[in-house]
């Protein structure tokens, strides 16, 4: 009996290419990673309030308030005493005219000094603020 | 007779760019974090300028809430505590369906914890209120 071998084709996927697709993703990823302005974060996650009607802020728009338990002031990196506030938020409002304001205040400090930021901020036009807070676990 | 010389072949090996560039991905992918802000947005109003005129708001366009330092809040005259929170959601929201003119004023003690006020402008903001001013004595 005769037999029939038949060639197996060969498959082969065309992998050439990968090494142009590897570097198209790394040059979309450093190009539009943003790196953040804060080297410190003054008010760890856990120490914010919780809330649950929140809305995200955009992060080339905003400028951190940092408000630690013992009520010291952080905008983005540097502390600024609190009748400086405004003076600082003006600069900012100054560059970027969609300026959010987040603040990040610790849960347990005083509303007061929430109070008086608030009242600078109105001083110098400084409108759109955001109260950050922790999402509600049920 | 003069024998050739062969050329060396000068190309650079590239087979291993492709693992090379994976590398760097996996690297970026893994350690990238994504820092979100989320937060309770609010539009505050412009100072008040000196000599202009205050505009006044009927009562009952208006309700009124103080949260005291011992984190008690006063809605409307009537005494609440943090266990009564909803109660005060569904308060607010039947006020503003009824009366989309509805105000709300949240007056906040300066010594009370800021975690009692987000509490409540989250239950305001969770009710559909719109307009809520802030103050503090």
């Amino acid at each position: 009996m005769a037999k029939f071998l038949r060639k197996r084709k060969k498959f082969l996927i065309p992998d050439c290419s990968t090494s142009d697709i590897a570097f198209l993703l790394l040059l979309f990823f450093m190009v539009t990673t943003v790196f953040v302005k804060e080297k410190k974060f003054w008010v760890a996650m856990d120490r914010l309030p919780n809330a649950e009607s929140m809305t995200k802020i955009p992060r080339q728009h905003a400028a951190t308030i940092y408000i630690t338990k013992n009520e010291e002031i952080f905008i983005d990196d540097f502390m600024v005493p609190l009748e400086q506030v405004g003076v600082v938020e003006q600069q900012k409002l100054a560059m970027d005219f969609n300026l959010v304001t987040s603040f990040r205040t610790d849960r347990d400090s005083r509303y007061g000094v929430m109070s008086d930021i608030l009242k600078q901020m109105q001083d110098v036009g400084a409108y759109k603020v955001s109260f950050e807070a922790t999402r509600k676990r049920l | 007779m003069i024998k050739r010389r062969r050329k060396a072949s000068s190309s650079i090996p590239t087979a291993s760019t492709a693992d090379i560039a994976f590398l760097l991905i996996i690297f970026f992918m893994s350690t990238t974090k994504f820092d979100t802000k989320i937060g309770l947005g609010l539009t505050l109003p412009p100072a008040a300028v000196e000599g202009a005129e205050k505009v006044k708001i009927a009562e009952k366009n208006m309700t009124r809430i103080f949260i005291n330092k011992d984190g008690q809040f006063l809605v409307n005259d009537q005494l609440m505590t943090q266990q009564d929170l909803p109660k005060l959601e569904d308060l607010v929201r039947k006020s503003v369906s009824e009366n989309p003119k509805m105000v709300i004023s949240l007056k906040t003690d300066r010594e009370a914890s800021y975690n009692n006020m987000i509490m409540v402008l989250d239950r305001l903001q969770k009710a559909g209120a719109v307009k809520i001013a802030l103050s503090t004595n």
